[in-house]
């Protein structure tokens, strides 16, 4: 019975431990960082609602990273690797899309770039405009606060009017996936669960009971074990295998060739549990100004 | 034909000698004094000699058996107390109904009957209790009421009737193998795949496949209790009856023989297989398999055997009686099985209200 009781304890923490791969994720609530305290509290949290209201109403995150110094990245890498470092992204693996202005302080740089899906939109000419148009000049008159509010004003213009068709699954009242393009309102586990009781309840019984069934004819099975013998190889002494012929003869190769693509796509492959990258995935970066 | 039994008594006292499994000696149940098998052989040559007696009188008619049921039946007088015992003509040893006293049939090992070899057993019937009892625990979908009333107790050491084949089996196998390598020459993935035929042939020799001669013993329970170690195997003698039951072959060596030439093919069929190396892919064109000789030796294996029963269906637990490897088919309770899947579903259910009560409580 013990047996028993571990089989099903091992089951019951599996159904847990997949729960939060069967439901909505949680996007992080954190989209403007400042390691400097450059900004205020005040603009700080002024700047991040009005991100998060981008963000949310667009399913592409808007990021602002203001460091210290460059990280010890290359002009060229700053603002991918911040990217990447600061495990940005809305969604999750390649669908994990976003764009980001990244300020190096010491170095008075700045880049941006934008991953995934939101490169359609933000493409270099894009985001080389708002650099020069909306960012740059505020960030010459030691204007913080007005850069990062220009950003985020031209990131939504661009959204709002690029045509942004959105990859990330989105949710609508857990019930309607829709594939893209319309803001909707974006659930996070603990809500769909909250509103939908019902359903919830009956897929932890219905799953828990079909683990149940699967450990109890596993435990049926175990009381059969006979079975005719197949093989005989037990009964083969030692030296008694001896191979009297033995050829490989070619007969002919086939060959295909498969043209390589040389378009890289939108690259940035997921990984499970969470966002991986490549170089290929980011459009924008290496494009910076010191200010 | 005048037929007779044998009991192995005692040459110092006259009690009954059983083959003790754990001194491989023939052992006085009474003074406890032991006896090898060949020291009892000669001992009671002479003594079985004079306890041949006239088979018993029996008739169909007054027996009130059928004529067919009469054809298959032998009675014998136990040398010890005289009674007649009863019993099939398969028989070859049993023990006296009356009595107790194991009682071997020597007309069932006698000309072409007589088996070349028998490993002792090795395990003891307290033994074999203790691993049926050890067998049956952890199961918990073993119906309790059928671990109760399976009179373990009345676990029984058999000897079973084998032949052990001995061939040399001539395989000739053609394989369909390809070899694939890829590179790039930057402007398109290459793949290129060669296609071998590839000839492996060889001669296998087997020794001593077991394949149980006895129509009653389910092929895949004796297949299931293999391996036996055929170190411990001596020559036959009948002494090593004593104690346990034993029918003769009804199973003749020739008609086990596809069983075990399929068993002894497949091996060589595998064997020549993973000679084939250093391929992406191979697969068998051609197979050819010819036993090129062979032989069977008539044994008897040791096994413990269990026969009960259950709802009215049959179970039978078998156990090798040199190594202890037992099995059995069991029957489920399937009352537990679907309680078992009823209680998880609800632990679900349960764990379900807990979180959506948390989820709207905020606890996460």
């Amino acid at each position: 019975m013990k047996k028993t009781m571990r089989l099903m304890l091992a089951g019951l923490l599996a159904m847990i431990s997949v729960l939060p791969m069967i439901l909505p994720v949680r996007a992080s609530d954190t989209y403007v960082y400042d390691e400097t305290d450059t900004l205020s509290s005040d603009e700080l949290s002024t700047l991040n609602a009005k991100a998060e209201e981008i963000s949310t109403a667009y399913s592409c995150g808007v990021y602002i990273v203001i460091t210290t110094d460059q990280h010890g990245y290359s002009e060229y890498n700053y603002a991918k690797d911040v990217y990447m470092e600061y495990d940005l992204g809305y969604g999750e693996g390649e669908k994990a899309n976003g764009v980001l202005l990244a300020i190096a302080m010491d170095e008075r740089y700045m880049d941006t770039v934008a991953y995934g899906a939101a490169k359609d939109v933000f493409t270099d000419d894009t985001l080389q405009s708002i650099q020069n148009d909306s960012v740059l000049p505020y960030l010459r008159e030691d204007d913080w606060y007005s850069g990062a509010d220009g950003f985020l004003s031209a990131a939504e213009s661009t959204l709002k009017n690029g045509g942004y068709v959105d990859y990330t699954p989105q949710y609508t009242g857990g019930t309607n996936y829709t594939g893209g393009g319309d803001p909707v309102s974006y659930q996070t586990a603990s809500d769909w669960i909250a509103t939908h009781g019902p359903l919830f309840i009956a897929l932890m019984g219905g799953g828990l009971g079909l683990i149940g069934l699967i450990i109890a004819l596993v435990m049926k099975a175990q009381l059969k074990n006979i079975g005719i013998q197949q093989q005989a190889d037990r009964y083969i002494p030692k030296n008694g295998v001896t191979l009297t012929a033995q050829a490989d003869y070619f007969l002919y190769t086939q060959t295909s060739r498969v043209r390589i693509p040389h378009d890289n796509g939108r690259g940035g492959g997921g990984g499970g549990g969470g966002h991986s990258y490549n170089s290929g995935g980011f459009s924008g970066g290496g494009g910076g100004s010191h200010f | 034909m005048p037929e007779q039994v044998t009991n192995f008594k005692c040459p110092n006292c006259g009690g009954p000698l059983h083959f003790d499994a754990q001194s491989q000696k023939l052992k006085c149940d009474y003074c406890d004094s032991t006896f090898t098998a060949d020291e009892v052989e000669a001992f009671y040559k002479k003594k079985n000699e004079e306890a041949a007696q006239a088979p018993a009188q029996f008739t169909a008619d007054e027996m009130g058996w059928t004529e067919e049921e009469a054809k298959h039946m032998r009675a014998y007088s136990c040398p010890s107390c005289g009674a007649q015992i009863v019993c099939d003509d398969r028989t070859a040893a049993t023990s006296c109904p009356y009595c107790g006293n194991p009682t071997v049939v020597p007309a069932q090992f006698s000309g072409a009957l007589k088996p070349s070899y028998v490993i002792p057993f090795k395990l003891e019937k307290a033994e074999a209790i203790k691993r049926l009892n050890e067998f049956y625990r952890g199961k918990s979908l073993l119906p309790k009421s059928f671990r109760d009333q399976n009179h373990i107790e009345e676990i029984k050491g058999m000897y079973v009737p084998f032949w052990l084949y001995d061939a040399k089996v001539d395989a000739d196998m053609a394989f369909h193998a390809t070899r694939v390598r890829s590179h790039s020459d930057g402007e398109y993935n290459i793949t290129e795949t060669s296609h071998y035929q590839v000839v492996r042939k060889g001669l296998v020799t087997f020794e001593k496949v077991p394949a149980d001669a006895a129509e009653k013993m389910p092929d895949e329970y004796m297949d299931a209790i293999e391996p036996f170690d055929y170190s411990s195997m001596v020559p036959f003698e009948m002494s090593y009856m004593a104690g346990y039951l034993a029918d003769r072959y009804d199973v003749d060596a020739s008609a086990n023989q596809e069983r075990t030439d399929a068993r002894m093919q497949n091996s060589a069929g595998t064997l020549l297989a993973n000679t084939v190396l250093g391929y992406t892919s191979v697969l068998p064109e051609r197979t050819y398999f010819q036993r090129v000789s062979g032989k069977a030796s008539y044994a008897f294996l040791p096994v413990w055997v269990l026969s009960t029963r259950y709802n009215g269906k049959p179970y039978l637990f078998v156990m090798n009686g040199q190594t202890g490897k037992m099995v059995g088919d069991m029957p489920a309770d399937m009352r537990k099985f679907w309680l078992m899947v009823l209680i998880t579903a609800i632990v679900g259910v349960l764990l379900g209200f807990v979180l959506q009560y948390g989820a709207q409580a905020g606890w996460f």
